[in-house]
């Protein structure tokens, strides 16, 4: 009963996260929904067989490991996941002067994509390899340099 | 029974690739002889899968040797095999075309593509619900990072949605499994054959795993998140995602639905319903866009209502031409989606009112679309007519006039926006470059000579389009092919026999 409510107030909450628009929120509303569904595995295992497998115990009675294999493994996922989120709303993060942009309002046009014109002359052309202009992890540092360096433009030492 | 070649493969060749490559992370010919070469190995081994499994043999390997009902078993059937070997044809030609394109040069696009593909191979080999989620994540977790990464605005906002949704899919699917455990003890497709039809609670955990399936397939109510994520991946990407991530939700749906529902007679008209609204929403989405690959992401949706009308009718006949219809059609959509992704390249966008004389400029690239085009719309004599006609007959031979009435009418639907494509991007002159008020550079150059768009990237679309003109006329192989997995699902002892060692 009680882990029954316990996973009703988080999947509650959860949802109440995600259908926010921020992205912080979601990512917090996501790490409770998946703490809803790792325990609904672990309660799927019945929660009453608690006795570790050592010894000479009864098979009925020690806990189900399967269900307990279930949840790491949903963890490590989980986890992997937010950090990736994290990134995207560290990247994504309103700015000044940058207004939340809308899917639509431009449409699928690689104006803001210049990359994707690196067809046919680039595979002849002497470009160097590998170059992106902003990857992810760029912008990640980049955020990194301006917290730590303030507006007032300074590289931080 | 013993396997030519290990199950495990498909799964473990590209992760083991993609690795290695991550180590590399500069050397661009690695990269390429990488993503070809295991396109090329995989190819092959789902090749010799199928002529293993041609006559209805199931294969199955216990991962570690343990006993059945402990091991991560994998299990391929007709059906495992053909998908198989369908979608490592559509990567191998996305690599072809992601050298033509400069998109291999973004950093670590080789790797996550791979990492993709493996997951999408291991879901279709997997015969255990868990490990069908952890490898559809193996699929979306690189996937992510593919849509998201790089530069654009539009990218990041359209990554948002598509993260968020599929992740809230996962955590659906995840729960569906607990679920099914916590009634049936077990996750094992194998042990699970037929439980939905003695045992209401157990069904009804199922359902919650098929509605994260639907989610994955964009079964309409649950599909808005495809047309507004897609068009906005790298042309490549687009191409790769549209051959592997939706097939591999309508294959677990399928799979699921025969195997543990037995075909869920006394909810058909669930499915139906799904089917119906899903062909209809998908093809009226498709004809109000104005971008070349949004106009072929509302039809991702509407094709997989067809491919639901082999479950809803769920016979012989119906499975078959459902399968045959996923198998052909997998191979259409990348064509297009490559041929998008060609015109993307050569000339920095693909909206409908800044193209035009494609038809004069590329002719081979309007081949290869026309023809793609045409058999996405079921004309003859291309394999997509075929594969909607036997659909259809399946369906009027069960009596379900209406959903044959429907699926009519929005072929005539798919043909129109396929014209309408046609029309604007490929007749007519040459679009003048419109005056930007933004003052962005014109999408395509005021001089006369349109872009080259290199043989690199045509080519693949090219062989995608005769492949699937070859399938209209020469359909028995494939046609045969389909009707031993369609056997396959209808009466699975085989494949339970196979997954449970009993």
């Amino acid at each position: 009963m009680t882990v029954a409510l316990v996973i009703g107030l988080f999947t509650a909450a959860g949802v109440y996260l995600i259908l926010h628009r921020g992205l912080i929120r979601v990512v917090i509303g996501f790490v409770l929904l998946g703490h809803a569904v790792n325990i609904l595995l672990l309660a799927s295992g019945e929660l009453w067989r608690r006795q570790p497998p050592f010894g000479d115990v009864d098979p009925a009675t020690t806990a189900d490991p399967l269900p307990q294999a279930f949840a790491l493994t949903a963890i490590v996922i989980t986890f992997g996941i937010t950090i990736f989120l994290l990134a995207l709303a560290v990247v994504d993060r309103p700015r000044p002067g940058r207004p939340d942009l809308e899917l639509g309002e431009a449409g699928p046009d690689s104006r803001a994509d210049p990359d994707s014109r690196a067809g046919p002359d680039s595979a002849a052309g002497p470009e160097p390899v590998l170059t992106e202009p902003r990857s992810m992890s760029d912008q990640v540092a980049e955020h990194g340099r301006t917290v730590a360096g303030g507006d007032t433009g300074e590289l931080p030492r | 029974m013993n396997t030519p070649l290990p199950l495990v493969g498909p799964i473990v060749l590209p992760l083991v690739v993609a690795g290695l490559l991550l180590a590399v992370p500069r050397r661009l010919t690695l990269h390429r002889i990488g993503w070809l070469g295991t396109g090329v190995a995989v190819l092959a081994q789902g090749g010799t899968l199928l002529v293993a499994t041609s006559r209805g043999e199931v294969l199955t390997e216990r991962i570690g040797g343990w006993p059945a009902g402990f091991a991560i078993t994998l299990a391929a059937d007709t059906f495992s095999a053909l998908m198989v070997t369908v979608v490592a044809l559509v990567v191998l030609l996305c690599g072809v075309f992601a050298i033509g394109s400069g998109d291999d040069r973004r950093p670590y696009l080789v790797p996550l593509a791979l990492m993709t593909s493996a997951g999408a191979f291991g879901a279709f080999l997997t015969a255990d619900l868990f490990n069908l989620f952890v490898l559809i994540e193996v699929m979306l977790v690189p996937s992510y990072v593919l849509l998201t990464a790089g530069a654009g605005r539009e990218r990041t906002a359209a990554g948002r949605i598509y993260v968020t949704v599929n992740l809230l899919a996962s955590t659906i699917l995840l729960a569906g499994v607990g679920l099914v455990y916590a009634v049936a003890g077990t996750v094992d497709l194998g042990e699970l054959a037929g439980s939905a039809g003695r045992d209401g609670a157990l069904a009804l955990a199922g359902t919650v795993v098929l509605l994260a399936l639907a989610v994955k397939a964009a079964v309409v109510p649950v599909h808005g998140w495809l047309p507004r994520s897609y068009p906005y991946a790298p042309p490549v990407v687009t191409a790769l995602f549209s051959g592997i991530l939706t097939k591999v939700g309508g294959y677990a749906i399928v799979r699921i639905v025969a195997v543990v529902y037995d075909g869920a007679v006394d909810y058909r008209w669930v499915i139906g319903l799904a089917a119906v609204v899903t062909m209809v929403i998908g093809v009226l989405g498709a004809l109000g866009e104005t971008t070349m690959r949004s106009v072929l992401a509302f039809h991702m949706v509407s094709q997989i209502g067809y491919l639901l009308i082999g479950l809803v009718v769920f016979s012989p006949a119906a499975l078959t031409a459902a399968i045959f219809f996923l198998v052909q059609y997998i191979l259409v959509k990348a064509a297009l989606f490559l041929c998008a992704g060609a015109v993307v390249v050569g000339y920095g966008t693909d909206r409908l009112d800044r193209l035009g004389g494609l038809a004069t400029a590329h002719r081979l690239l309007a081949l290869a679309f026309i023809g793609a085009g045409l058999s996405l719309a079921g004309m003859p004599p291309f394999s997509g007519f075929l594969a909607k006609f036997l659909l259809l007959r399946a369906a009027v031979a069960d009596g379900n006039y209406l959903i044959f009435a429907v699926a009519v009418l929005v072929s005539l639907g798919t043909l129109i926006s396929m014209i309408k494509i046609w029309d604007l991007a490929f007749w007519g002159e040459p679009a003048p470059a419109p005056a930007d008020p933004a003052g962005h550079p014109p999408a395509r150059t005021t001089d006369d000579v349109p872009p080259r768009i290199a043989t690199w990237l045509t080519g693949p679309a090219v062989l995608l389009a005769a492949l699937t003109l070859l399938l209209g006329p020469a359909a028995q192989p494939l046609l045969g092919l389909a009707a031993t997995a369609a056997d396959g699902l209808i009466n699975p002892s085989a494949y339970v026999e196979a997954v449970t060692g009993r």
